[in-house]
């Protein structure tokens, strides 16, 4: 038996509890087991997030575009006022577009309220 | 059915101290002082309450001069899909007898409130018909005060229904908007749309941090805030108040569009019950939002029947959402000079490029 004051109670209960060490044993197996699991599907692992991301890609560039625009006869204007930063797009059909990037689609500070008044 | 959770919460006296100084404390250290409770307490309840409700900043609008409009519109499509015009707070689905509707609601300068209209109408073109458009020139909402007990009690509610009756009777005047010529600065307003947003124990200056540190922009002193604080924005504060929410799968969140010549008076009566939320007062017409427990809607009912009072969208339910904007109110400022003015915020932009 350990007679050191210095040794903490966890260590001697580890040294002497068969209930103590046989829980560390059973986590230490659990996590060597997932680690085996991963090692041995390493490929369908890496596959599936490959095909995941592959799918998620697709979806997003079948999604219309809001403004569809034509690369000729657009010109674009970039400067800063207020401490923003503003893109001024014209369009073909003689339409402006205003941007300020910095703003966001959000028209305020989120918070949840269910009334919302 | 009451019994459920609040009757543990409510029955616990020194939260009912902490509830019903909420009104009136700025801060969780003058409500510890108020309630005569430590500080850590109050703290401690005040997380509790939290739990199941929402402590909000109930600013004077006019003081600001700043509106409430709920829009109440009927779609063309099952599904509505709008662009949040700068002012918006929220969007809501309703669903009435025989009609769905939508609910905007949004806050914006009284000065700029014909430009958002026209500005709301624009984006819903086909998509919708607009029913009608009520302008908050009153903002009432619920305030823990004595028929807080009524959460305790329901039996206790025939003596609060007297006074409801009073109100009634008493208060029916049409509400008077006389909006603040002055225009208040950027700090004024990053702090109000701050306190809107995270509740009225928040600290202005994190307010401003927060903010801005999302634009990039450089901190002012803590006493310019401090300054602005106590000066500008406490002057245009009214109260506080404590909204308990219900679990929806028992008790649903209800709107109430109410036309006619009693519909202020029966908005302030109808407001004090527990349950209640928030209403905006037009001259003859009010939008109320509730939560009305269903062992009180028969005594909502007597009242509303003694009212020279129309609702003709009935009660309708709400399809639970609770995404919300505090709008960037600060963004509707022009600085000339050294004096501010309300401009829409892009169109200011155009002008000046053009």
């Amino acid at each position: 038996m350990d007679l050191n004051p210095k040794t903490t109670i966890k260590n001697r209960l580890k040294s002497n509890n068969f209930i103590y060490t046989s829980t560390t044993k059973y986590w230490g197996i659990k996590i060597r087991s997932v680690k085996n699991l991963v090692i041995k599907n390493r490929k369908t692992i890496v596959l599936t997030i490959i095909l995941t991301l592959f799918l998620s890609f697709t979806t997003l560039s079948l999604a219309e575009p809001l403004v569809a625009v034509e690369n000729q006869n657009v010109s674009a204007q970039v400067w800063t006022q207020d401490g923003h930063l503003w893109i001024n797009i014209q369009l073909p059909n003689n339409k402006t577009i205003l941007i300020d990037p910095t703003i966001g689609d959000e028209p305020g500070i989120p918070y949840n309220d269910p009334g919302g008044g | 059915m009451f019994k459920h959770s609040n009757e543990n919460i409510f029955a616990n006296k020194k939260l009912l101290k902490v509830l019903l100084h909420i009104p009136y404390a700025k801060t969780i250290r003058e409500l510890a002082k108020l309630a005569r409770l430590p500080p850590t307490t109050v703290q401690t309840i005040i997380a509790k309450l939290r739990t199941t409700g929402n402590i909000k900043f109930i600013p004077d609008y006019q003081y600001f001069g700043l509106v409430n409009i709920a829009t109440i519109i009927r779609p063309k499509s099952p599904l509505l899909s709008l662009r949040p015009i700068p002012g918006t707070k929220a969007v809501r689905e309703f669903k009435g007898i025989g009609f769905k509707a939508y609910v905007i609601i949004a806050l914006v300068p009284h000065a700029l409130k014909q430009k958002y209209i026209e500005k709301l109408k624009r984006e819903i073109e086909e998509k919708g018909e607009i029913i009608t458009i009520v302008e908050g020139k009153e903002y009432l909402s619920w305030k823990p005060d004595e028929d807080i007990m009524v959460f305790l009690d329901y039996n206790r509610l025939a003596l609060v229904k007297d006074k409801i009756f009073e109100i009634l009777d008493e208060r029916k005047h049409a509400p008077k908007y006389n909006p603040n010529n002055k225009v208040p600065d950027e700090i004024d307003l990053k702090i109000l749309a701050g306190k809107l947003a995270w509740g009225p124990y928040i600290r202005p200056y994190i307010i401003i941090k927060r903010l801005n540190t999302l634009e990039n922009k450089q901190m002012p002193p803590k006493q310019t805030v401090s300054y602005h604080y106590i000066n500008h924005v406490l002057k245009g504060w009214k109260y506080n108040t404590y909204l308990y929410y219900w679990s929806t799968s028992k008790v649903p969140f209800t709107a109430l569009y109410l036309r006619g010549p009693e519909a202020p008076a029966l908005a302030r009566a109808l407001i004090t019950f527990p349950g209640a939320h928030f209403s905006f007062v037009d001259t003859d017409q009010a939008y109320l939002f509730a939560q009305f427990p269903c062992q009180i809607l028969n005594d909502v009912f007597d009242v509303a029947s003694a009212a020279n009072v129309e609702a003709p969208l009935g009660m309708m339910t709400m399809k639970l959402a609770l995404k919300t904007w505090s709008p960037h109110l600060w963004k509707f400022l022009h600085k000339v000079g050294q004096r501010y003015e309300w401009k829409w915020p892009v169109e200011a932009v155009v002008r000046q490029r053009s």
